[in-house]
């Protein structure tokens, strides 16, 4: 059953996180070859100056926004067919206790989403070390961090949204809620800034993680 | 309680959310902007002259209450002026019964700026080493890049790996001299942009203070021996001609110090109650005084030392900060708190929280008693899951009052 | 246990507007029972509170003796659920969507699905998005049979299907209920295709409940006269107890009631009506289920 529930969730999603992946390694791979463009056009040792000292983030850019497309894309391809239609009430139908179906829904859509940061972590890991030494990577993980988990966020909250069912009001507040939460992750700052608050916004972040049992039981209720 | 726990999270979230962009907005419609005079002793009438910056024009008073206008308070300072003056050619020929000379008056100028947002700044902790002794005479970025680890290691930054050779030389340079590895701070001017190259000042695990340059691509390493009371806070070091410090220590209890040439004298400053963290310092130095300016938010301290770093003058102004105005008295009692996620005195992101619970305590009561009335009067919101909505609004005010509201939960 | 669905007392609002109140009905195993009434008149609002996607303001729904707010997993495999407008997942196709289902329900009957699926002419790597309405009937219709439930909440079956499809949908469900002694629930709109094959119903109006009964009482007991009237203007009458309906065409009076000739004739002459001709016409399903509701 859990099996086959995963089966319907990546039938909706694949095209959408294979696209996505596609763009995060064409974007990294962009980033890496105009870095290299850079270094061979002036001095690997100006570029080292430049990132260091002045605080160049060579990685920021449209990667900034790719976590944040990745978890809006995962959760409308996911949910979008579940509330059209009311579709989730065939969901809901089946033979599974509610709470197991929702949970291995977006269980499953976050294990994607972290899945396909890992890979792109991994890859822009991996192309930077041939560049850079080991406290640029930390600096680059701990800079851009936030902006995945700015992507997680934007997961939870569009599926909090989408099962909600008072289109008017609430989803509006809900939308309005997730831009403020997700905005200040999402903004480039200086490098390293979250050094001593990554913890803190990653806790921020899991609290939107069980909004959708609002949106779930309103949805049951029937509130209108 | 699943559902129960999960309308906490929504409130509290929309809690944090309006803590906020609810005050940044308060603030947008009535900050007056609030900025801190500029205090300098003047070398004509030995006293302090003050430039005002929140009068439409700058306005220049002395402490005897004189005012000057702009034109009349550069005369006032003619060293720190010496450009305006020299190009009106009014500079004067001699000052205290000395001779000027101009060339004199700009070697003996300088400036230094610590913001708070200097002081242990985010950094990545590998640095460019120049060749103090340059072949053909200029500055020059170098190609390797140190860390101080368990060694002092050099990477090479084409090829993005260790160059052992310097890293043999100057570990060992450093061992020799008593170095205990890792560095806890490691501070110099990596810029091409100066005179000349005195490299890095690094502190170890014993807290000694290290002065390491490269000379001719071979290490010059001096254990700078400052006591043992003085802890290494934050480092600002700045070439000057005047070769009469190499830069400012800023010990762990506050203290400011210059770093002298004459064996690394540390030469404390007059810093008042300096909190590293939270106020700027401004330093201005000419060829006969050191006036140094400790900017706090309600006020300044300035202080006039003669260059035996004496006190022979000090000055304090204080103003009303924006929560002493009638706006900032108002968003005390109508905020319980307010949180920014920036700051003016660092480069970090976090949760900066403002307290103002005391103050708003009452006008708390208030947005609970008018929840719990409209909760009372509305036959449809739930009485029992409401009870943490109250609680909360209770607790944080208007914002979990606007939360209540917008995510009421029916019956 | 007799009753495979027992409400009591179902009142439901949207916002202040009443839906119905106190509707209460049982559904004996083994027998078909339609909910019909107008568009509009909480047809789905009772599948909703059936299924448990709505909290009824008060009174409950019991399926299989479980609160139908709290349906366990096993009780859920029981149901087979066939959504208004024939919903699945479109994004699968006739393959993918069989795997899918066939994992989550024990006695799945692969076979059933197929046998139907054949009838369609699209291959299996059809989605369902690109079929025709009629189409995804049979599909919605054939995942039902596959999931052999013990009673089956069919809503609007009707929605879309032009007189082919709907009738091959009964003729399916028809065979499968009699030979499993198998419980359906049933919506509908179009009455004229459950005649002779629902059991009992309940109709709904805009006000609520009309009437809770077996359909063969129904059509037995409630009759229409018909009669020509020599001053039509003279023909005031109100809706009562006596006269559930009434219609008048030109000069032709119709009177739809559960009581008999005498008294509806009586009913009449208080009333200073003069009529002629004076007979009962027999009525189809429909015709009774419009006789009772009216046609606005």
């Amino acid at each position: 059953m859990i099996k086959a529930l995963l089966y319907k969730e990546w039938l909706k999603m694949r095209w959408g996180v294979l696209s996505m992946l596609l763009l995060f390694v064409i974007n990294i791979v962009y980033i890496i070859l105009q870095l290299d463009y850079t270094m061979r056009m002036y001095e690997a040792h100006q570029i080292w100056y430049n990132t260091f000292i002045r605080g160049m983030l060579f990685y920021s850019g449209t990667l900034v926004y790719l976590p944040f497309l990745s978890g809006l894309v995962i959760a409308i391809l996911q949910f979008y067919p579940e509330v059209s239609d009311n579709r989730l009430k065939l969901t809901l139908h089946l033979p599974m206790t509610e709470l197991g179906i929702t949970l291995l829904m977006i269980g499953f859509g976050t294990a994607i989403l972290i899945l396909t940061y890992w890979v792109a972590y991994a890859l822009l890991t991996l192309l930077t070390t041939i560049y850079f030494p080991m406290e640029l990577i930390f600096s680059m993980w701990i800079t851009s961090l936030p902006w995945f988990l700015g992507g997680l966020m934007v997961y939870w909250m569009v599926t909090a949204i989408f099962i909600e069912p008072a289109w008017k009001f609430r989803r509006i507040l809900l939308i309005i809620l997730a831009y403020f939460l997700v905005q200040p992750l999402i903004t480039v700052y200086n490098y390293n800034a979250f050094a001593h608050s990554l913890t803190k916004f990653f806790i921020l972040s899991l609290l939107t993680f069980p909004l959708f049992f609002i949106s779930l039981d309103r949805f049951r209720k029937g509130v209108y | 309680m699943r559902l129960q726990v999960s309308r906490i999270f929504l409130m509290i979230l929309s809690v944090y959310v309006m803590a906020i962009f609810i005050p940044r907005l308060y603030w947008m419609v009535f900050d007056e902007g609030i900025r801190a005079p500029f205090v300098q002793y003047s070398s004509v009438i030995d006293q302090f002259i003050v430039m005002d910056f929140n009068r439409k024009d700058i306005y220049t008073y002395d402490e005897d209450g004189n005012t000057y206008t702009m034109k009349e308070s550069d005369e006032l300072l003619p060293l720190f002026n010496y450009r305006r003056l020299a190009a009106r050619g009014i500079m004067p020929d001699s000052l205290k019964g000395q001779p000027i000379k101009v060339e004199e008056v700009r070697k003996n100028n300088f400036y230094i700026r610590i913001r708070p947002y200097n002081v242990q700044p985010p950094e990545i902790r590998l640095y460019p080493l120049l060749e103090s002794k340059p072949e053909r005479g200029q500055l020059a970025l170098p190609e390797n890049y140190f860390r101080i680890n368990e060694r002092m290691e050099f990477i090479n930054a084409g090829a993005n790996v260790i160059q052992p050779e310097l890293t043999q030389s100057f570990t060992n340079a450093l061992q020799e001299n008593g170095f205990a590895f890792p560095a806890k701070t490691v501070a110099g001017n990596p810029s091409t942009k100066k005179p000349f190259d005195e490299g890095y000042f690094i502190a170890d695990q014993k807290d000694d203070l290290y002065h390491v340059k490269m000379i001719e691509g071979k290490p010059y390493v001096r254990n700078t021996r400052i006591p043992d009371s003085i802890v290494v806070k934050e480092l600002f070091i700045s070439e000057r001609t005047l070769k009469e410090f190499y830069g400012v220590l800023i010990s762990q209890n506050n203290h400011l110090y210059f770093i002298m040439y004459d064996d690394y004298r540390l030469q404390k400053i007059a810093s008042g109650n300096y909190n590293a963290h939270r106020d700027n310092v401004l330093i201005l130095g000419n060829l006969f005084y050191r006036n140094i300016s400790i900017i706090k938010d309600d006020h300044i301290n300035v202080y006039a030392l003669n260059r035996n770093y004496e006190i022979i003058d000090s000055y304090q102004q204080s103003w009303q900060t924006r929560y002493q105005k009638k706006a900032g008295v108002v968003s005390r009692y109508l905020f319980p708190f307010t949180l920014t996620l920036q700051s003016d005195k660092t480069r970090f992101v976090d949760l900066y929280f403002r307290f103002n619970l005391q103050t708003a305590l009452w006008v708390n009561i208030v947005f609970f008693i008018v929840l719990a009335s409209w909760i009372g009067y509305k036959y449809n919101v739930a009485w029992k899951q409401m009870i943490p909505h109250l609680l909360i609004t209770l607790m944080t005010g208007i914002f979990g009052f606007i939360a209540a509201l917008i995510f009421s939960e029916k019956s | 246990m007799d009753y495979v669905v027992e409400c009591n007392n179902l009142t439901h609002y949207y916002g202040k507007r009443l839906v119905y109140e106190d509707m209460s009905f049982k559904i004996k195993k083994g027998s078909i029972f339609g909910l019909l009434g107008k568009n509009g008149t909480g047809k789905t609002t009772t599948i909703n509170i059936l299924n448990g996607y709505l909290k009824p303001r008060s009174g409950q729904c019991l399926l299989f003796g479980e609160d139908s707010q709290r349906l366990s997993p096993a009780t859920k495999a029981r149901i087979g659920f066939l959504m208004e407008g024939h919903i699945q997942y479109n994004f699968m196709n006739l393959y993918q969507i069989e795997k899918f289902y066939s994992a989550f329900f024990t006695n799945w009957r692969r076979d059933a699905y197929y046998e139907l699926m054949q009838k369609l002419e699209v291959s299996d790597k059809q989605k369902i998005a690109n079929m025709s309405c009629g189409q995804r009937s049979q599909v919605a219709l054939g995942l039902i049979l596959a999931q052999n439930p013990d009673l089956m909440v069919l809503d609007d079956y009707s929605m879309g299907l032009d007189a082919g499809y709907r009738r091959l949908f009964l003729d399916y469900l028809n065979e499968y209920a009699r030979a499993e002694n198998k419980t359906i629930f049933i919506t509908s709109h179009i009455i004229q295709d459950l005649e002779n094959f629902i059991d009992d119903c309940v109709i709904l109006d805009y006000r609520g409940v009309l009437l809770a009964s077996r359909v063969k009482d129904f059509q037995d007991n409630f009759k229409q006269f018909r009669f020509e009237l020599q001053r039509p203007e003279t023909f005031k009458i109100e809706k009562d107890d006596i006269v559930r309906n009434y219609e008048c065409i030109k000069n032709h009076g119709v009177i739809y009631t559960f009581s008999d000739q005498q008294t509806i004739e009586k009913h009449l002459q208080e009333r200073n009506i003069d009529y002629d001709k004076f007979h009962q016409e027999p009525m189809s399903l429909e015709e009774a289920f419009i006789g009772l509701t009216g046609k606005y």
